[in-house]
């Protein structure tokens, strides 16, 4: 079998895409197309690269010039450049999550020629943080703990409107929050809920019911106040079939911000 | 091929005989050509791949009494020359086009917006995770992100492409299926 060369092969599968290749070398490499998975896979993944590349305005004039005039040419091309868009809207509307905070080794790697301003951060840190906590003490021991704050949720994305992403402050002062996704209809048993917060899995709420309040159909949830901290958060409920699949049906959308 | 050749079932079955004794297999071959045909098609910037594919298929098939008995080799390269000859055909009766880019309105985007999120919301919670990981972020960023992701999925950065490539394919038939824009 023959062994994948990730970089040269990319390349020249690069080229042949962009119609650039002469016809023995496209000849080598089709024949390849048609006997080997693993060149199939590298044109399907270079083909979505050179859309990112060229939504991202990365492609020089001359391979811009191929990729519009050769490339798009199929539509199946085009639905793909449309999707490469709409993905590329969607994951810009989500917080960024910077890479060098996910592994200890780097994070701290800026710091280490540096350990005088990395001192005098870690006492504005702590200043800063010990504020925060008496702020909070003082809201706590005088505010609303204990207290259930209720909000109303209606379904459907919010991200590409954002007008309707519903709103709340840190609900510190509060020892609960009821949420109610507004429901269309009831044609599950049971249901369940995950709740996420910037597309990570924090809870799962199983064995729910519709409620009715006020003449409204609600999937109603308690969640303890201290979980929702600032940030973007995604109700995903699903009902239960009678045969125990879990069929999705719908999404809320609640965005906590800074208390004030 | 001659004109108004019409592919029957006769002619279907021996195709399929050609490629292998077991039906079942036989079948699985003959969709496995068919669709890198297309890809070779669509390659070369073909607006009408799946079309070719199919006429390669057929005039293979309409030729088969002829070369049935004879050629030896693999039935994979005598579908890749008449697909040639197809193509070469295609090239001197199409005439040159010019196409817009696509542009997005701000309707069809909403509703592409949409349905990108229920699509994302029916993925496993980890495929949904690895996609949105693997394609955020721009330059420097994204290219450590990666490396941390496939040292996280214990694989090799190019399985993670791979991988990453197949459930975007999974995620834009799912919009498009929303969109009722069913492609295959």
């Amino acid at each position: 079998m023959k062994i994948w060369k990730r970089n040269t092969d990319s390349d020249e599968v690069r080229q042949y895409l962009l119609g650039n290749l002469s016809e023995s070398a496209r000849e080598r490499l089709e024949r390849r197309v048609l006997d080997e998975t693993g060149v199939t896979d590298e044109v399907q993944a270079s083909e979505d690269e050179l859309i990112d590349q060229y939504l991202g305005g990365r492609l020089n004039a001359k391979e811009r010039k191929r990729f519009e005039s050769f490339f798009l040419l199929p539509k199946e091309r085009q639905q793909k450049l449309r999707f490469g868009r709409t993905l590329q809207k969607y994951l810009d509307s989500l917080p960024s999550v910077k890479a060098d905070q996910e592994t200890g080794k780097s994070r701290f790697r800026w710091f280490e020629p540096r350990p005088v301003l990395a001192a005098s951060l870690l006492v504005i840190c702590l200043s800063v943080l010990s504020a925060l906590w008496w702020i909070n003490h003082r809201r706590v021991t005088t505010g609303l703990n204990g207290q259930t704050l209720a909000i109303t949720l209606d379904p459907g994305s919010s991200r590409a409107n954002d007008g309707r992403t519903q709103r709340i402050e840190v609900p510190a002062a509060y020892g609960a929050v009821e949420v109610q996704l507004e429901m269309a209809s009831n044609e599950y048993r049971l249901y369940e809920v995950e709740l996420l917060r910037e597309r990570q899995l924090l809870n799962t709420y199983k064995s729910l019911q519709a409620q009715n309040k006020n003449g409204r159909l609600v999937m109603v949830l308690v969640i303890p106040a201290q979980l929702l901290e600032p940030g973007d958060y995604t109700f995903r409920l699903s009902g239960t079939t009678n045969a125990d699949q879990i069929e999705y049906k719908d999404q809320y959308q609640l965005r906590v911000t800074p208390a004030r | 091929m001659k004109k108004n050749w019409v592919l029957s079932q006769e002619s279907f079955d021996a195709l399929l005989k050609w490629l292998s004794a077991d039906r079942d297999q036989a079948g699985r071959i003959y969709e496995e050509i068919r669709q890198r045909l297309i890809r070779i098609f669509t390659a070369r910037a073909c607006t009408e791949a799946e079309d070719l594919a199919d006429e390669t298929m057929n005039r293979v098939a309409s030729k088969l009494p002829e070369i049935g008995g004879t050629y030896s080799g693999d039935p994979a390269v005598y579908f890749y020359a008449v697909a040639n000859n197809v193509h070469l055909e295609f090239l001197r009766r199409k005439t040159p086009t010019s196409i817009p880019i696509p542009i997005d309105d701000t309707a069809d985007m909403e509703d592409r917006f949409r349905c990108l999120e229920e699509c994302l919301g029916v993925l496993s919670a980890d495929n949904r995770e690895l996609v949105i990981q693997y394609y955020q972020d721009e330059r420097q960023a994204r290219i450590d992100r990666r490396k941390l992701l496939a040292r996280r999925l214990d694989i090799a950065p190019n399985a993670l492409r791979i991988r990453a490539c197949r459930i975007r394919a999974s995620l834009l038939k799912c919009v498009e299926n929303c969109l009722g824009e069913n492609i295959d």
